[in-house]
């Protein structure tokens, strides 16, 4: 599933951080789990629990990437307090490879979210203005002489003069 | 450009898929040979390390059911 960045008007404003006594959120305070190894055991065996088992493999299905899942995972962990960003982002790739193995388990083609999206039949942007650019420099002769030529046609054509002439 | 940072700590990890072959210690049985000791390398154990211990013994246990 293609992950477009697209404008949101979710973003905290300045100052929001702020506005809550010092503490009184979860990742103010010391996390649950201070190493890597706590925090996966606390997220290993939820993986592969009844309950997230069936959609994990919904979300696999579906195409979401799974260092998207991974991802989300680790930081609802920062927000409850679970543990830290630092160590939600060393436990991430073996989220992930849990995830995949997860997913080769069931049976499941999923994307990792790593493979860099390169789609053959369209042309970037980039690109299509770089031609454009060489077009104008080596052509704006040939279209001035197409122009005149397409002048020097119309002039040329013999305009019917009868009074039952159509008019073009 | 990939901007998600889970794919950037997967990826910056530095796996290697080459199976590391144990080298043999060249122990010579003559008198005049060396008392060469295999060295013991020094093992990391900085977090990120012990990560990549963690995600590789996943990916081997995932290679055998990809594998069949």
């Amino acid at each position: 599933m293609a992950e477009t960045p697209t404008p949101s008007f979710d973003y905290p404003i300045p100052g929001q951080g702020m506005t809550a006594e010092v503490g009184s959120r979860p990742w103010q305070n010391p996390p649950q789990y201070s190493t890597v190894e706590e925090a996966l055991e606390f997220y290993i065996p939820r993986l592969v629990s009844d309950t997230v088992y069936d959609s994990l493999l919904d979300s696999m299905e579906l195409g979401i990437p799974l260092t998207t899942m991974a991802d989300s995972m680790q930081s609802m962990g920062v927000m409850q307090g679970l543990h830290t960003i630092d160590v939600g982002m060393l436990a991430i790739p073996v989220i992930i490879e849990m995830l995949a193995f997860i997913g080769d388990d069931a049976g499941i083609k999923y994307t990792l979210g790593i493979e860099e999206r390169i789609d053959e039949d369209k042309i970037s942007q980039s690109k299509i203005a770089l031609a454009m650019k060489r077009m104008r420099e080596k052509l704006p002769d040939a279209l001035e002489e197409s122009k005149e030529e397409e002048v020097v046609e119309r002039v040329e054509e013999p305009q019917p003069t009868g009074l039952m002439a159509r008019k073009v | 450009m990939n901007v998600n940072p889970a794919a950037k700590a997967y990826t910056n990890l530095g796996i290697t898929d080459e199976v590391e072959t144990p080298k043999k210690a060249s122990t010579g049985m003559g008198l005049l040979s060396r008392n060469s000791t295999p060295k013991v390398e020094k093992k990391s154990n900085e977090p990120k390390d012990r990560v990549r211990d963690y995600v590789s013994s996943i990916r081997k246990a995932r290679k055998q059911i990809t594998n069949g």
